[in-house]
């Protein structure tokens, strides 16, 4: 897919919003993007919603039917058939949803691992087809182990008009409007003014975080602002595999000992750690299965990791999402687990 | 299309193309009501007259011109009447000259023209000699009982009427006090001349908005609904439950007041900044 550029998407936005007759929906909008937030505050200009840690989605609602998006603009619609009940959901002619894809546990806690096994099938399907942002025709996908339910954040379009140039809390007001909640689909819930207490009552819960959003902020398609702010209770990140390695404390019959991990920084591929736990076997074959196409002669890190182990170097083409416990002093993952691929992110996004 | 706001016929040579005209422009300006501050009623307007402390009714109103201090001439209604106008309703083509003649300060409203049914062929004719020649029309025109002078040029894929003022109602420049000449240095135009360069590009209306007005606006909006997000409607489900649960501890921990006082749960302050300067990027990017 090439996206547009932001700059015309955003004037042909604007140009919707002055013009008194409804437009016609727009093919893409980029999802508005946090900025990290070191600490969490009080604040009666904020709203303060849960990171929910799913899969950002924006679903395009028209004639009855849903398009889903991922960040990097695949079709997610295949991987996640729960949601073609959207256009249900929604009092609206047309409108386009920000959200997330949450698989929530027996708790009622996100858990971002219950995905993995629709992600890894994502993952192969769209390796399977190169340069296919569409899913294969025929198609099927396991139930989630917990349920499943798109967290609608924003709404950056409805009925003809661009909302992008309203503030926040006019579009949280009319995605409230139009509506209909149902166990799949529901509006995220929100804490007023006490961000402070909000975030320990989610450390407390061992949440992901909290994102505080302005309530008087436009929405910026594609842009990283501090408009909202990421303040998060424990630490995850998206970080792209440059190799495996074998050998070690490695149990007979596992595929590799360790994932080797690594973002780009001013364009370079960097190292930030190696992750062995959290995988089972089975999962770990289809993994190595998936890089076997990848396999490089030379390391792709530029910062090689000094490993005294056999490496087998990979292409920095898959993207996986890793928990751990924070950044050691020399920049790299303290207790990495790994949690699932993130086929729906692309790799030069990952930045550390 | 709102309504046409006359009906008439462009008179050009032995051409006559029946038109309508409608107004071109809108100006946006946020308009307010004058209220009672106390109750909030609209207030009315009233004639008063000084002399006799009374409220006058409109039938009571004349019009007046000052000929002198508190002397006036009394115009009535009939009398406007006896005033010849043109009303034959024509706007008849006199000249024919190349714009850049007319000083923009002479333009005062537009209108498009629109063709009657019949008017279709002639219309475009005039159309296309106008955008041929790279001319505009001279013409007189009788708008709300005033003969005007008026340009017709073509825009997009119309003609545009643009009435003028007339050279008497241009006010001179005499009186200003502008300086005539100074010496300017070389190196000072030179300068000005790059900051001119810098700036130079195509003229695109979409880049400018009226900000105060959108401010205005939105200032309005926000305390119409008081800027309050309603809450979703709850769903019966776990994640209800989550968020019920969460926020049961934020009004908990407002009541205790506890907030003020907690446990850091990540690094202490002077360290973070430390994280800030070795690995900027890692706070930058969330997602």
């Amino acid at each position: 897919m090439t996206p547009r550029q932001p700059d015309d998407l955003t004037a042909a936005i604007r140009r919707a919003e002055r013009s008194p007759v409804a437009a016609r929906i727009p093919d893409s909008i980029r999802p508005m993007l946090a900025t990290e937030a070191p600490e969490p505050f009080d604040s009666p200009d904020h709203v303060f919603e849960l990171m929910w840690g799913g899969i950002r989605c924006m679903a395009y609602v028209a004639g009855g039917t849903v398009r889903l998006r991922s960040r990097n603009g695949c079709d997610l619609a295949p991987y996640f058939p729960e949601l073609a009940a959207i256009p249900d959901c929604l009092h609206a002619s047309d409108a386009i949803i920000d959200g997330e894809i949450v698989a929530v546990d027996a708790q009622g806690h996100p858990a971002f691992d219950l995905l993995r096994p629709r992600l890894q099938v994502m993952a192969e399907a769209l390796a399977a087809r190169p340069g296919e942002s569409q899913a294969p025709p025929e198609f099927r996908v396991k139930p989630v182990a917990g349920s499943l339910v798109f967290q609608a954040v924003d709404i950056p379009w409805l009925d003809g008009r661009s909302l992008v140039e309203r503030p926040l809390w006019q579009r949280k007001n009319r995605l409230h409007e139009v509506t209909i909640p149902a166990a799949e689909f529901a509006p995220v819930d929100f804490v007023d003014n006490e961000g402070i207490a909000f975030f320990d009552a989610v450390v407390q819960r061992r949440l992901d975080g909290i994102v505080a959003k302005r309530k008087a902020s436009p929405y910026l398609p594609g842009e990283r602002s501090n408009a909202w702010l990421e303040i998060r209770a424990l630490q995850a990140g998206d970080f792209v595999i440059g190799g495996y390695t074998f050998g070690g404390a490695r149990r007979k019959g596992e595929p590799f000992s360790q994932l080797l991990l690594g973002g780009y920084a001013d364009g370079r591929f960097e190292h930030v750690g190696a992750v062995s736990g959290g995988l089972p076997d089975a999962d770990a074959r289809r993994l190595v299965a998936h890089l076997e196409p990848l396999l490089v002669e030379r390391s792709p890190f530029f910062d090689t990791p000094d490993i005294p182990r056999l490496i087998q170097w990979v292409k920095p083409a898959v993207v996986c999402r890793v928990r751990f416990s924070e950044w050691t002093a020399d920049a790299h993952l303290r207790f990495p687990i790994f949690s699932a691929l993130r086929p729906d992110l692309d790799p030069v996004e990952c930045l550390v | 299309m709102p309504r046409a706001i006359w009906k008439g016929a462009v008179s050009f040579g032995m051409v006559s193309i029946p038109i309508k005209l409608y107004t071109a422009t809108e100006e946006k300006d946020v308009a307010f009501h004058l209220l009672h501050k106390k109750d909030g009623v609209r207030i009315k307007q009233q004639r008063y007259c000084p002399e006799d402390d009374a409220v006058i009714e409109w039938n009571d109103v004349a019009r007046g011109y000052e000929i002198a201090p508190d002397q006036y001439v009394i115009m009535e209604p009939d009398d406007f009447e006896k005033v010849p106008v043109d009303t034959t309703h024509t706007i008849e083509i006199t000249d024919f000259v190349p714009a850049e003649q007319i000083d923009p300060i002479y333009y005062q409203r537009t209108y498009y023209l629109e063709p009657d049914k019949v008017g279709g062929k002639p219309f475009t004719l005039l159309r296309e000699v106008l955008k041929d020649s790279e001319l505009i029309a001279l013409a007189k025109v009788t708008l709300r009982q005033k003969e005007q002078l008026c340009t017709l040029r073509v825009y997009e894929n119309t003609i545009a009427l643009e009435t003028m003022l007339y050279a008497d109602e241009i006010r001179s420049v005499e009186d200003l006090d502008v300086p005539r000449e100074q010496k300017i240095a070389d190196k000072e135009l030179q300068m000005a001349k790059s900051l001119v360069d810098m700036l130079t590009g195509d003229f695109d209306p979409e880049k400018y908005r009226d900000n105060y007005r959108e401010a205005l606006l939105e200032l309005i909006e926000r305390k119409a609904e008081g800027e309050e997000i309603q809450r979703p409607k709850p769903v019966a489900g776990k994640v209800t439950d989550l968020m019920e649960a969460l926020r049961a501890s934020v009004e908990a921990a407002k009541r205790d007041g506890s907030s003020a006082g907690r446990a850091e749960p990540e690094a202490q302050p002077e360290e973070a900044q430390e994280l800030e300067r070795t690995r900027p990027a890692r706070r930058r990017r969330a997602g």
